[in-house]
């Protein structure tokens, strides 16, 4: 199998407290790779690992290694790195801009493109967030009018502008509705066609109806991976058991 | 009322009494600043002719334009130091400095706007005037302005960008921006209604000054000619003069010219939360 991300040795604390132990995990290439676990595992800082926003924050130390494509992830150029892993946020983040600005931001910070060309790269980007057709008349309306979950597309479509080979969703369905959260949810098995999806999150059945593959996250260490079917149907590790069964403390 | 008792009703009558005092309190603010209203403008607006307006005067004789021009040209100047120096510190101060060095800039910041303007004035008098040779003029008294001004810009400006969740900054970084254009690019343009709040705020403050341009800009019957070394008529300095002097013509210049300055920073205070809706 095809590794996009592999994690070796990978351990990051903060302030003396150990957040991610020694974690050994691979991405696989067009697939939703789900991180599953419950709050304070660890599943932020973890993807804030892989694309390197804990260098934003003095506190974070991190020893191990990350590869993505097989190169070290610290001999990268973060902002390289940054551009190759795009990542969504748990609550929709949009820019205090219009629709189009928003998803022309990536694109304009590398470089200026003729007008058609962005024109081109905000239709693409919105068509495979699934939000092009409900907003095509309202690309200069600010995105701040959208509802939360087109807001969330919106910023998914905003992440797949600079064209990346990952794109890692932060619990993104978090604070939104039903409606918007299955419109999401339906919406990785289509961009995982594409791209490699990395999905962290705390709910069972979601990562059980999305994921092809997980990896339990628990205080840090991974307890269990392997392919999403063998884990729902047949959990070798007896925290992971009880987690997806509800019976977690 | 089912199940009302002593105590509750206690309750009630002590929330009606304290609801009473705040509607009395705020009704005397209100009475307060509509009386000063009705007083300028019951004795400026009489006093008000186009002739006043465009033709140049001493406070005694004459009009307001070289005083209005004046106020314009000095805050203008004002402006166009204080908006960059307070706009890069509180850039700094959200973006990249530690907290402790940010609490004690801000701190700075603060001290600035409790300095007396008349100490002010005097220091910038022996400063700019005399030891700079700048004399009385548009310069000096600019950036006596400007040094009143910087805090107001800063301290807003500053709080606009701490109160964009750090969501933002990161999704800018995660689309793979460095932190100027992180900075340029979005908190800016987010903060844009703060600056402009701060920058009216300001303007109107600095416009209603009189002490430090005593000392800074002096008085001029017509129109500066230079930036430096010619000294520059304003309005508050007619409302001062004027009021003192024993002729009638002295005090409707006195009330025009503040009935002037009181439309202006109007103007501009309408202005601002019109911008502040627009976004």
């Amino acid at each position: 199998m095809d590794e996009v991300i592999k994690t070796r040795g990978l351990s990051v604390s903060a302030r003396n407290n150990v957040i991610l132990d020694s974690l050994d995990l691979d991405i696989y290439r067009n697939k939703v790779n789900t991180i599953l676990g419950p709050s304070g595992s660890g599943k932020s800082t973890l993807i804030r690992t892989i694309n390197r926003l804990t260098d934003l924050n003095g506190d974070f130390e991190i020893s191990g290694t990350v590869y993505f494509n097989d190169h070290n992830i610290q001999d990268m150029s973060a902002v390289e790195l940054r551009r190759k892993i795009g990542m969504v946020f748990q609550s929709p983040n949009p820019f205090w801009m219009s629709i189009y600005d928003n998803v022309a931001f990536g694109p304009r910070l590398h470089g200026s493109l003729p007008r058609l060309k962005l024109d081109e790269i905000v239709k693409r980007s919105l068509t495979e967030a699934g939000l092009y057709q409900e907003v095509e008349r309202d690309l200069a309306r600010s995105a701040m009018k959208l509802s939360g979950g087109q807001q969330q597309r919106m910023c998914i479509a905003r992440a797949l502008a600079v064209e990346p080979e990952v794109i890692m969703l932060d619990e993104p369905t978090s604070s939104l509705d039903p409606i918007s959260k299955s419109k999401i949810e339906d919406l990785m098995s289509t961009l995982k066609e594409k791209y490699t999806v990395i999905l962290v999150t705390h709910d069972i059945s979601q990562a059980a109806r999305v994921s092809d593959f997980v990896n339990f996250l628990y205080k840090g260490k991974v307890l269990e991976k392997g392919e999403s079917k063998e884990m729902f149907e047949n959990p070798r590790n007896e925290i992971t058991e009880k987690f997806i069964t509800g019976r977690a403390d | 009322m089912k199940y009302e008792n002593g105590a509750v009703r206690k309750r009630m009558a002590f929330d009606r009494g304290m609801e009473a005092i705040g509607f009395f309190i705020v009704s005397l603010l209100i009475l307060v600043v509509l009386s000063i209203f009705l007083f300028v403008i019951g004795n400026g607006l009489s006093g008000i002719n186009i002739k006043i307006l465009t033709t140049d005067g001493n406070t005694t004789s004459g009009g307001l334009f070289n005083a209005i021009i004046g106020t314009w040209l000095l805050t203008g100047v004002g402006l166009t130091i204080s908006l960059p120096v307070g706009l890069f510190g509180a850039v700094y101060i959200s973006e990249y400095s530690n907290s402790r060095a940010g609490s004690f800039l801000k701190l700075f910041a603060d001290l600035l706007t409790g300095i007396p303007s008349i100490v002010l004035g005097f220091f910038g008098y022996l400063m700019i005037v005399v030891y700079l040779r700048f004399g009385f003029s548009l310069l000096a008294g600019g950036i006596i302005l400007a040094i009143m001004m910087i805090p107001y810009i800063l301290r807003i400006s500053e709080i606009s960008l701490s109160n964009i969740p750090k969501d933002i900054r990161e999704a800018a970084y995660a689309l793979g921006a460095d932190k100027y254009k992180m900075i340029l690019r979005v908190l800016l343009s987010k903060a844009k209604s703060g600056v402009i709040v701060g920058s009216v705020l300001a303007v109107s403050i600095a416009s209603g000054e009189t002490a430090q341009l005593l000392y800074t800009a002096g008085w001029n019957n017509g129109l500066p000619t230079g930036l430096t070394n010619s000294e520059v008529g304003y309005l508050t300095y007619v409302v001062w003069q004027g009021i003192n002097q024993p002729s009638a013509y002295s005090h409707q210049l006195a009330f025009a010219a503040a009935f002037v300055l009181l439309v202006m920073i109007l103007a501009l205070i309408l202005m601002s939360k019109y911008v502040q809706r627009g976004k």
